[in-house]
């Protein structure tokens, strides 16, 4: 019967004190997020980082949570915001992670290296390689959607960015991957 | 045109949920937070909640606490000063007005000094000594009352120090007269000293059966003394103002006489 019950009721359900909402909360959201982190960062160590402090987040912010928007927009601004701010930091400090360096690899559409292709026979390694070599806008419009399971408009909410914006973004990455896995045998 | 129209439909399809592409990358998106990953954030949780509930049990009782504690001290404040202020009880009828209604025959008789004194109003028996804080500045005049006679002196109300302050008996006045709150010790003994001088003349002066000569003793000032000159005056009682005024000059030579008394006593 919770498993049927809204994030929404779950969240408000924590907010006023029931730990075992919260609980549900996390068992339902903990692999998406997970997974969101892991592919924007492509880390395990810091993507759990990160990841555990979306979470810190939420909890401490949770007497303040008020139902406006769809819960998973909030989690997922959340963490994107996170993101960022550990893109910027890493950006400010080099040397202190090499996920920038990837990640500007990624963005400008480099190759993902020998390593990845070696790594890329086997076909779900392959299409994660080919989701980190997207873009970070369209990475994070497709993983938005596929994660965290968003509409147009609420990545749209998320990112900042128009819904027509957010179409054209998914539209390019899911162009290409599906280009790049039908030429990439 | 097939080209974009095909893209456009498998977009179409992906965005309906239909699509390969999504199939493919939910069969391999297995990864999930390693558990002690799990386990510190709902620790975190955990403990957050319980910071909660011991903030809702203990606030209610310190915020109570903490109104009650101070309804109590506003109520026992104003309980305080509404007894110890009398002025501000209804019905209440300072010690001064007290005075004046008893002065007058005490007065009367002092004054006149013999025929007049009635037998039916005898003077009271207690000896209105100066306050503490009176001794100091009435050294001068008390000295000069008690050195030269002259029966005419002030009532004990012409002190404004005994109209401010509750007189008591010279055997229940306070031990500590009111200098003895300085910190300065030589003050507090010259003070006791002045007052146990004061005290003796008081005492050597009733035992002559000049009472009256102890009460400029208890005189404060010229003004008080000149003020009770004016009520002799007012009440027709010349003689005896004269004679007061006539002591007021030797005790206080320097002290200008208003107008109004001079010319009420000598333009007869």
């Amino acid at each position: 019967m919770a498993q049927e019950e809204s994030d929404e009721a779950l969240m408000l359900r924590y907010r006023n004190g029931e730990i075992r909402a919260f609980e549900l909360l996390y068992e339902r959201h903990k692999g998406p997020l997970f997974r969101f982190m892991l592919r924007q960062c492509r880390q395990h160590a810091v993507a759990e980082e990160l990841f555990q402090d979306v979470w810190t987040n939420l909890i401490r912010s949770r007497e303040r949570y008020r139902v406006r928007a769809k819960f998973t927009t909030l989690l997922y601004r959340m963490a994107r915001n996170r993101l960022i701010d550990y893109r910027r930091s890493a950006s400010a400090n080099p040397g202190h992670d090499s996920a920038f360096a990837e990640q500007s690899a990624e963005t400008s559409g480099a190759d993902p290296g020998p390593q990845n292709r070696l790594e890329a026979e086997r076909a779900g390694v392959r299409l994660r390689a080919l989701i980190a070599s997207l873009p970070a806008d369209q990475r994070d419009a497709f993983l938005l959607r596929e994660e965290g399971g968003l509409r147009l408009e609420q990545i749209a909410e998320v990112t900042g960015v128009g819904a027509e914006t957010v179409k054209s973004r998914l539209r390019y990455a899911v162009v290409k991957l599906k280009q790049a896995l039908s030429e990439d045998p | 045109m097939s080209g974009p129209s095909e893209k456009d439909r498998e977009f179409d399809a992906y965005l309906r949920g239909d699509s390969p592409l999504s199939k493919a990358y939910k069969e391999d998106a297995r990864e999930l937070p390693p558990a002690h990953v799990d386990a510190q954030v709902l620790a975190e949780a955990h403990r957050a909640d319980a910071g909660r509930r011991k903030q809702l049990t203990r606030n209610p009782f310190s915020g109570s606490w903490m109104v009650a504690a101070s309804v109590t001290a506003v109520v026992i404040l104003a309980v305080s000063v509404a007894v110890l202020l009398p002025e501000g009880r209804p019905g209440y009828e300072p010690q001064r007005e007290r005075f004046e209604d008893t002065t007058p025959p005490d007065a009367e008789s002092t004054l006149t000094g013999k025929s007049r004194q009635r037998a039916s109003t005898p003077a009271p028996e207690t000896v209105y000594a100066p306050s503490p804080g009176v001794m100091e500045s009435d050294e001068t005049p008390s000295g000069a009352a008690s050195t030269e006679a002259s029966p005419v002196v002030p009532a004990p109300r012409a002190a404004p120090a005994l109209e401010q302050t509750y007189v008591l008996p010279k055997e229940a006045q306070p031990s500590v007269p009111a200098a003895a709150s300085r910190p300065d010790a030589d003050a507090v003994s010259d003070s006791l000293r002045k007052r146990s001088r004061a005290q003796s003349r008081i005492e050597a002066a009733g035992e002559e059966g000049l009472e009256s000569r102890a009460k400029p003793a208890a005189v404060s000032d010229s003004d008080a003394w000149l003020e009770r000159i004016k009520i002799l005056i007012d009440r027709d009682q010349l003689e005896a103002a004269r004679e007061s005024l006539a002591e007021f000059r030797r005790v206080y030579p320097g002290t200008r006489v208003p107008q109004g008394i001079i010319e009420a006593l000598e333009s007869d």
